[in-house]
């Protein structure tokens, strides 16, 4: 019977069962049991630029095989989303409708104060909700890829859009003619063709045959829509 | 469970526990075990697996799935993927089938019945309306491009705002006007007698026939796949021929019509029911819907804009004198009271409202063209004029376009704006797109300024006081 009175009975809190020895070791990070100790720190401990380096190497990585689209496992398995925030950022910026037009061309009456493009928000609606809706119709017709795979493979081949919005940028700084217009058209459609044909490539195993159009259209539809902002963007 | 520790939980000899745990506790199983009381196996129990031999790892999941079939209701929840995928379950060569049959309406077959009703989906409606929104869109800014540009210079006004507002009256019209028929579907069949009329959206059919009542998913398949002919439309209403835009605004729409009408036709007048007249009263509305979009998409996008032709033709100044073109102002927009006035004084009805947005385009083209020609100081005008013509436009599309009229409104009030601004000499920063040029109006002369503008005043004025207190009337 414990008597309440007697406080010298002391009560452990840890009853020892024995025959376990030394209970003891470290927290390591799941992945590295088993490597020397010198290699087992969590990626809290190591320095920023490491970190920084190391996603930076996986953007670029994903960005090397949108151009050359070989290998598929890269964007596949180990997806990220930071390449499609980077491009549609920087699309979206360079796209927006400025307030200050400039240029005052003496035959056209009509001095415009907004020349009429897109707001930064409505380029980032569009690629995000276009990129989200897209991947829901893959999924809807019966797509095996997941939601977010396909987004970032969506927002990664948005890469040679990019690059014929930079030579386009580059073309309008001289004075607008017929030709350098035909120029522009050329690179967007070379950029559109491209990453229609890069997205169809990691995306294209995803449905069975008999439906492969139906879901490779909204992907066409997708970037030709953003082709279009790039190519009516005429204002520097 | 097996008496002693000595035996294995799975007792070989013991089939009713081995059954148990290949099933992972399949109840259905169990009980017919049950009632039965035989050890045997009945492969009978068993749902229809020859049906997903290709499906290895969903085997359990389908079976799950179709044993609930087979329970006799479909047990999916509306917050699971697998129940809209039974909304897109087409094939590639069905959509192109679809698409191609809904603009020929032959005689001898119903759209609906053949194609739709088996499986209606929604892939068509939500995809061509929103390809038919952009390419309505990127077309009239092109259209426009093509018909502006003066010489080699690309000032080209891209207008960003015709894709939200070419949405928002695509997507109501292809959504909203589907719910509204078969609404009236739905009361008309009660308000009858409830015999034959379909309240159904799963599409459970009262006689399990074909001409059974139309439900509201193939309503908006009809209509969705309808929009399709406009897609190849648009592009061709960029080619700058008036008779070959009117060609195409009355053949799109008489086709798609007609094959819309021909597939709901059973359904507004089922055999059983004696009013024909509303029921072609109904078929002629819809049809006359049909006919206001075409013709919206024909006025708001693909029109030229008001500063035309007639313009390059004459850029410089022209010699005529401030008040011999002040009297000319005056006449034409008097010319235009009394053309509006005997157009909106006419009767309800679209038809009427049609004609008035025509009358109201070529006064105010003409309008411009003066104005235009008399040179500098009068582009207020031809600014408030404009969008008294768009007003007028854009008010009939009020049931389609809400955005719309609201732009319409807000232009408006900057039209009325502008001449006062002018006296001024004030170059304001908000400015719809009436043009506001406060250095090329101070060239003309400060009388002159004035005195347009008292003129200016007081025939927008009278524009806008006759619209409105018509619009008052038949409000």
């Amino acid at each position: 019977m414990a008597d309440v009175d007697n406080t010298n009975i002391e009560i452990p809190d840890f009853v020892d069962p024995g025959g376990y020895g030394e209970v003891s070791g470290q927290m390591a990070v799941p992945g590295t049991v088993g490597k020397s100790e010198a290699e087992e720190y969590n990626t809290l401990d190591e320095p920023v630029r490491k970190t920084f380096m190391r996603d930076l190497n996986a953007v670029g990585t994903k960005f090397f095989h949108v151009l050359y689209p070989k290998e598929k496992k890269t964007l596949l398995k180990e997806w990220d989303l930071w390449g499609p925030l980077i491009l549609c950022t920087f699309i979206a910026m360079m796209v927006q409708g400025s307030q200050d037009v400039p240029k005052v061309i003496p035959e056209d009456p009509e001095i415009l104060k907004h020349d009429g493009g897109p707001e930064f928000a409505q380029v980032f609606v569009i690629v995000w909700l276009g990129a989200a809706v897209v991947t829901l119709n893959t999924k809807l017709l019966g797509g095996t890829i997941s939601f977010f795979q396909s987004v970032c493979v969506l927002g990664y081949c948005l890469l040679p859009p990019c690059f014929s919005l930079v030579f386009c940028r580059l073309i309008l700084l001289a004075e607008p003619n017929r030709f350098l217009f035909a120029i522009r058209f050329i690179a967007t459609c070379i950029g559109f063709v491209w990453a229609t044909f890069a997205a169809m490539v990691f995306l294209g195993d995803s449905q069975p045959s008999s439906r492969k159009a139906l879901a490779v259209y909204p992907i066409f539809f997708f970037y030709f829509v953003i082709s279009w902002l790039i190519i009516s963007h005429t204002n520097v | 469970m097996a008496a002693s520790g000595k035996y294995a939980v799975l007792d070989i000899h013991d089939d009713e526990m081995d059954l148990q745990f290949q099933d992972f506790g399949n109840t259905r199983t169990q009980e017919e075990e049950v009632e039965k009381g035989t050890h045997t196996h009945h492969f009978t129990n068993f749902p229809d697996t020859h049906i997903d031999d290709d499906d290895d790892d969903d085997e359990m999941n389908n079976k799950q799935q179709q044993q609930q079939q087979q329970q006799g209701s479909v047990l999916l929840s509306p917050l699971s993927l697998q129940y809209y995928q039974t909304y897109f379950n087409v094939d590639s060569k069905q959509v192109l089938e679809r698409l191609i049959h809904s603009v020929l309406p032959k005689p001898g077959r119903n759209y609906l019945y053949m194609y739709i009703r088996p499986n209606p989906d929604l892939y068509g409606p939500f995809w061509i309306s929103l390809t038919l929104s952009f390419t309505t869109a990127i077309t009239g800014n092109l259209a426009n491009y093509l018909m502006t540009r003066p010489g080699d210079v690309h000032t080209w006004k891209y207008d960003f705002n015709k894709v939200t507002l070419a949405s928002s009256a695509i997507f109501a019209y292809a959504w909203l006007i589907p719910l509204c028929v078969y609404a009236l579907l739905w009361s008309r069949a009660r308000g009858g007698g409830g015999g034959g009329g379909g309240s159904d959206k799963t599409g459970v059919h009262s006689g399990g026939s074909p001409p059974g009542p139309v439900t509201l998913l193939e309503l908006i398949c009809l209509y969705g796949y309808s929009l399709s002919i406009f897609v190849p439309v648009s592009i061709l209403w960029m080619i700058p021929q008036p008779w070959l835009q009117w060609c195409l605004a009355i053949l799109a729409p008489v086709l798609s019509g007609g094959v819309l009408v021909r597939s709901i036709w059973p359904s507004l007048h089922p055999s059983n029911s004696t009013s024909k007249h509303v029921a072609l009263g109904l078929a002629t509305l819809i049809l006359l819907l049909h006919a206001t979009l075409a013709l919206g998409f024909m006025f708001y996008f693909f029109q030229p804009p008001p500063q035309s032709r007639s313009l390059l033709k004459s850029p410089e100044a022209s010699t005529v004198k401030p008040h011999e073109a002040l009297e000319a102002i005056a006449a034409t927009a008097a010319n235009v009271e009394d053309k509006i006035e005997k157009k909106f004084v006419a009767k309800l009805g679209e038809t009427e409202w049609k004609i008035g947005e025509k009358v109201g385009e070529k006064t105010g083209e003409k309008i411009g063209e003066k104005t235009r020609e008399t040179g500098g100081g009068k582009i207020g005008e031809t600014g408030a004029v404009e969008e008294v013509k768009r007003e007028a436009t854009e008010g009939k599309e009020a049931p389609n376009e809400t955005t719309g009229g609201n732009e319409a409104r807000k232009e408006a009030i900057g039209g009325n704006e502008a001449p006062i601004e002018t006296t001024g000499g004030n170059e304001t920063p908000k400015e719809a797109t009436g043009g506001n040029e406060g250095p090329k109006e101070a060239t003309g002369g400060n009388e002159a300024i004035e005195a347009t503008t008292v003129v200016k005043r007081e025939t927008i004025g009278g524009l806008t006081k006759q619209t409105e207190a018509h619009r008052v009337t038949e409000a």
